[in-house]
């Protein structure tokens, strides 16, 4: 049965490619050139000056704060915030005057107009219509 | 010292250093052997031929970002397989468009098929495609163990099993069919 074995091995080794496949493959890689891959670099480049730029631009809006902040921590210290110095704040009232509720109770509502008066008729029903064919009726008849 | 002389390992350090003679004499060293493979996979010389082209193409590329953690053939092989899949997924696809051609006929074949070649794959087609594998790899290409469980992607006693089933499978059809040796 190992004969057998080495048979089928060599039934199977002596399968060759087939000529001039080299030059095929060579052929073939000359004919494919690589991606171009240029614009890795270019974006790890833009990253990395974003990254860098992101810090320094947060750096530069930290040192020029708008001028009313500055009034509100005048009494703190400008490194340090401390919670005694966020009790002493007191906030701006508002300019816009508050609203009353009084005002607001006096307003005064245009009067409804009149409830239509409904008809005091009886509805006609069927039953009276019915009843004026019959009249009608016995009207021709006589 | 020829590049022939050299390792398969060596030859591939010199094709990463820039050598493009090493990469013919990688083509050279392996590409009966990736035929073979790629005939069993494939069951026709003509696709066994493109797909054998097509591994090299890509070995071009892929070989430059080897990292010597298996040997090449290994890496081949790999690559060998993948391709294979693809081209068994494509024909698939076309096949449903045109009735699926007797591949032993093909009159248009480039190739000279070997008998020997048609012996070899009526029995191997039979086997499970696991055992067909190590068969492959562990009887007919002669890897080691380790190497065929490298190159299949399991535990060496997997490949112990898997080779013990099919040989004796092949036992069995072998007898069944009358083969012998001549």
């Amino acid at each position: 049965m190992n004969d057998d074995f080495d048979k089928l091995k060599r039934d199977y080794q002596a399968v060759e490619a087939p000529p001039h496949l080299a030059t095929r493959v060579r052929a073939e890689v000359a004919d494919r050139p690589d991606r171009i891959r240029a614009w890795i670099p270019a974006a790890v480049t833009m990253s990395l000056a974003i990254m860098l730029a992101i810090p320094f631009l947060a750096q530069q809006t930290g040192t020029q704060p708008p001028a009313q902040s500055q009034t509100q921590t005048q009494s703190a210290p400008p490194t340090k915030p401390s919670l005694s110095a966020l009790a002493s704040y007191t906030p701006e009232r508002l300019s816009v005057p508050t609203p009353n509720l009084t005002q607001l109770r006096s307003v005064t509502v245009p009067r409804m107009p009149p409830r239509p008066q409904l008809n005091t008729q009886r509805p006609q029903t069927s039953l009276d219509t019915e009843h004026e064919n019959l009249q009608e009726k016995d009207h021709a008849n006589a | 010292m020829s590049l022939d002389d050299k390792t398969d390992a060596e030859l591939v350090r010199l094709f990463k250093s820039g050598d493009s003679a090493a990469f013919d004499a990688i083509v050279r060293r392996f590409q009966d052997r990736i035929f073979r493979l790629a005939n069993v996979w494939l069951y026709d010389a003509q696709y066994a031929a493109d797909a054998t082209q097509e591994v090299f193409v890509r070995s071009h590329k892929g070989l430059r970002r080897f990292r010597f953690r298996a040997a090449p053939f290994t890496w081949l092989y790999r690559t060998t397989r993948y391709v294979c899949n693809e081209f068994n997924r494509r024909r698939r696809a076309d096949a449903l468009d045109d009735e699926p051609a007797d591949p032993d006929s093909a009159p248009e074949r480039h190739v000279a098929e070997h008998e020997a070649a048609q012996r070899v794959r009526a029995f191997v087609q039979e086997l499970p495609e696991r055992q067909r594998e190590v068969v492959m790899l562990r009887m007919f290409e002669e890897l080691s163990v380790r190497d065929t469980a490298q190159a299949m992607g399991c535990r060496e006693g997997t490949v112990k099993a898997l080779l013990h089933k099919a040989v004796a499978r092949l036992r069995l059809d072998m007898n069944e069919a009358g083969f012998s040796h001549e």
